[in-house]
């Protein structure tokens, strides 16, 4: 799946990794600061909600898929791209702080 | 301190982009046309066998047997037939989804599991229109991107509210609960599906 075709799959699989990362970083006993664990668990899981939901994670090539029913639709799915890159953004500054 | 304050914000930056994730596929949904032209589509997919269910008008109402009335008969048959291939297509459908849950790749864990094949269940009924023919796979999404810029003004304005009413509406045997729970209470969205 190249990236171009499936924009919204893609983007949506980076978010799912950073998303764990961040779990993972927040795990450590450390790092307890503002933000529990708890926390970015269930922002994680509101995610992956949204993705199983409206087939975000399946790439173009399924019909199920958030790129697929937005063919027609590019401002949806730009919106979308946009929105998964801001919360792309989010949970890298988020990893290094 | 400053690093913590920080990380709030960006946590509540994450926060509401899921939020407006959600709000976007809920305009996605709303626009997907269904209903009749899903029973459109079973036409083709079912054999026909009209005359079954048209005859069996004619037995339970003797008085259309009169040949001024066959069109009605035709018709009440023809409806029958109609709803027996959809309901049909309703059990094939559901079964269709209870394999392809092993083929979604999402396995994080079991929750996860139970929300696939209510997800890919919802989205194949768009999917479906589309397989009819690449004529109509071009409409329903044109279809999608008309209504979506309509309805983008007005979900800005009154969230909650429109959600349910659109959710209401576009209801189908086969259709989602409404949405606006799932952005305050997301072990409530998934226990509803279910029940569907």
């Amino acid at each position: 799946m190249t990236s171009l075709d499936s924009p919204i799959a893609s983007e949506s699989n980076i978010c799912l990794q950073l998303f764990h990362q961040l779990c993972i970083l927040l795990d450590n006993p450390d790092s307890e600061g503002l933000i529990l664990p708890a926390t970015c668990i269930d922002e994680f899981g509101r995610f992956r909600i949204w993705g199983n939901n409206i087939g975000a994670l399946l790439s173009f090539g399924h019909r199920n898929s958030l790129d697929f029913r937005v063919q027609g639709a590019y401002k949806i799915s730009a919106r979308v791209v946009e929105f998964l890159e801001d919360l792309k953004e989010a949970l890298d500054d988020g990893q290094r702080i | 301190m400053l690093e913590t304050s920080e990380i709030s914000e960006v946590f509540d930056t994450i926060k509401d982009t899921i939020t407006s994730l959600m709000k976007v596929s809920i305009v996605v949904r709303n626009a997907t046309p269904r209903d009749r032209y899903i029973k459109a589509e079973l036409a083709i997919k079912n054999s026909f066998l009209e005359s079954f269910d048209i005859a069996h008008v004619g037995h339970k109402f003797p008085k259309v047997n009169i040949d001024t009335q066959t069109w009605l008969k035709e018709r009440l048959g023809k409806a029958i037939t109609q709803r027996q291939q959809y309901l049909k297509y309703c059990r094939d459908h559901h079964d269709k989804f209870s394999k392809s849950t092993e083929h979604n790749e999402l396995h994080f864990n079991l929750s996860s599991e139970i929300r696939n094949p209510v997800s890919s269940r919802d989205a194949e009924n768009l999917g479906t229109q589309d397989r009819a023919g690449t004529s109509r796979s071009v409409p329903t999404s044109a279809f999608a991107a008309t209504d979506a810029s309509t309805l983008q003004v007005s979900k800005l304005n009154s969230f909650g509210n429109e959600a349910e009413e659109k959710a209401d509406s576009s209801s189908d045997k086969l259709s989602q609960t409404s949405y606006a729970t799932s952005v305050h209470e997301d072990a409530g969205e998934s226990k509803l599906r279910a029940l569907v």
